[in-house]
C-alpha cells in the first residue's frame, strides 16, 4: 500500500518527477509482462485489451509489436 | 579537404554504431526507444575507448554505470514508499523486446543528448579544428551536460558533479587527439 505520507512534498519536485519516471517505467515493464504471460496462457489481444480498459485496435498497435516472436 | 570528408564519413558511422548500440541495450532491457543513458553505455564500446578511459579517471566501470542507472531508479521508487529489492533489477533487468521496425525513434532525452553532442560540442570542436573525430568522451561530455533525467540522476548516485564529469571528457578527449596528432 502506498501511503500519503510517503509521497515527496510539492516542494521537491526533482524527487517527484524522477519518481514518476521510475513508476512509468516499472508500469512499461509490468504490462509487457503481464501481457506476454496472458498470450502464452492463450488470451485473446480483445481480452487483454479490456483488462487494460483500451480498445483492441490501441492494444495491439502499442504492444504486439513488444512481444518477441517465439 | 579530402581528410576532412574522411572524418565526416568515420563520425557519421560512429553515430550509427551510438544509435544502434543504444537501441539494443534498450530492447535489451524491455524499451522500445533508448535513452541518453543507453548512448552512454553504448559509448563505453566505441573503438576509440575514450569514455572507458574518461569513466575510468572518474573512478566508474560499465557495470558501475549500469548500477547507478538501476539504483536512481530504486531510489525514486523508494521516495515514494515502493522498497524494491537492488538485485531484483524491477526497472531495468533483462526483458528483451524485439527490435523496431521503420524509423529509428529514441526517448527524447537521447534526442536531447544528440542536439547537444552534434550542435554544440562537435560543431565548436570542428570550428576550432575540422579534422576533430567524434569520441565516446564526447557523448560522456554531452551527457554531463543535462541537469535533470536518468543521466543526470546517475551521476549523482556515484557522487560525480556535472563539472568532474566534464573536466574529465575534456581532458581525455585532449590527450587522445594529442596522440593521434603524434602518432
Amino acid at each position: 500500500m502506498i501511503e500519503a505520507k510517503a509521497l515527496p512534498p510539492a516542494s521537491e519536485p526533482a524527487e517527484a518527477l524522477a519518481a514518476v519516471v521510475a513508476l512509468r517505467l516499472m508500469a512499461d515493464r509490468l504490462e509487457l509482462r503481464a501481457v506476454q504471460a496472458a498470450l502464452k496462457q492463450g488470451w485473446s489481444w480483445s481480452e487483454i485489451a479490456e483488462a487494460l480498459g483500451v480498445s483492441k485496435q490501441a492494444a495491439h498497435r502499442r504492444l504486439a509489436a513488444l512481444i518477441a516472436s517465439p | 579537404m579530402f581528410e576532412i570528408i574522411k572524418q565526416r564519413i568515420r563520425d557519421a558511422r560512429t553515430l550509427k554504431t551510438l544509435c544502434f548500440g543504444a537501441e539494443r541495450l534498450a530492447n535489451e532491457q524491455g524499451q522500445r526507444e533508448p535513452g541518453a543513458e543507453h548512448f552512454v553505455l553504448a559509448a563505453f564500446d566505441l573503438d576509440d575507448a575514450t569514455a572507458q578511459l574518461a569513466f575510468a579517471e572518474l573512478g566508474v566501470t560499465r557495470a558501475a554505470f549500469a548500477a547507478a542507472i538501476e539504483a536512481q531508479y530504486c531510489r525514486a521508487l523508494a521516495s515514494v514508499g515502493l522498497n524494491v529489492d537492488d538485485d531484483a533489477a524491477v526497472v531495468t533487468g533483462d526483458l528483451h523486446v524485439p527490435t523496431p521496425r521503420g524509423p529509428y525513434r529514441s526517448q527524447a532525452s537521447a534526442q536531447g543528448l544528440m542536439q547537444v553532442l552534434t550542435r554544440d560540442i562537435m560543431k565548436n570542436e570542428q570550428q576550432r579544428d575540422a579534422a576533430t573525430p567524434l569520441l565516446g568522451a564526447h557523448v560522456l561530455l554531452a551527457a554531463g551536460a543535462s541537469t535533470h533525467g536518468v543521466c543526470a540522476r546517475s551521476f549523482d548516485t556515484l557522487g560525480l558533479s556535472r563539472a568532474r564529469v566534464a573536466e574529465v571528457a575534456r581532458a581525455t578527449i585532449a590527450a587522445h587527439l594529442a596522440a593521434a596528432a603524434s602518432a
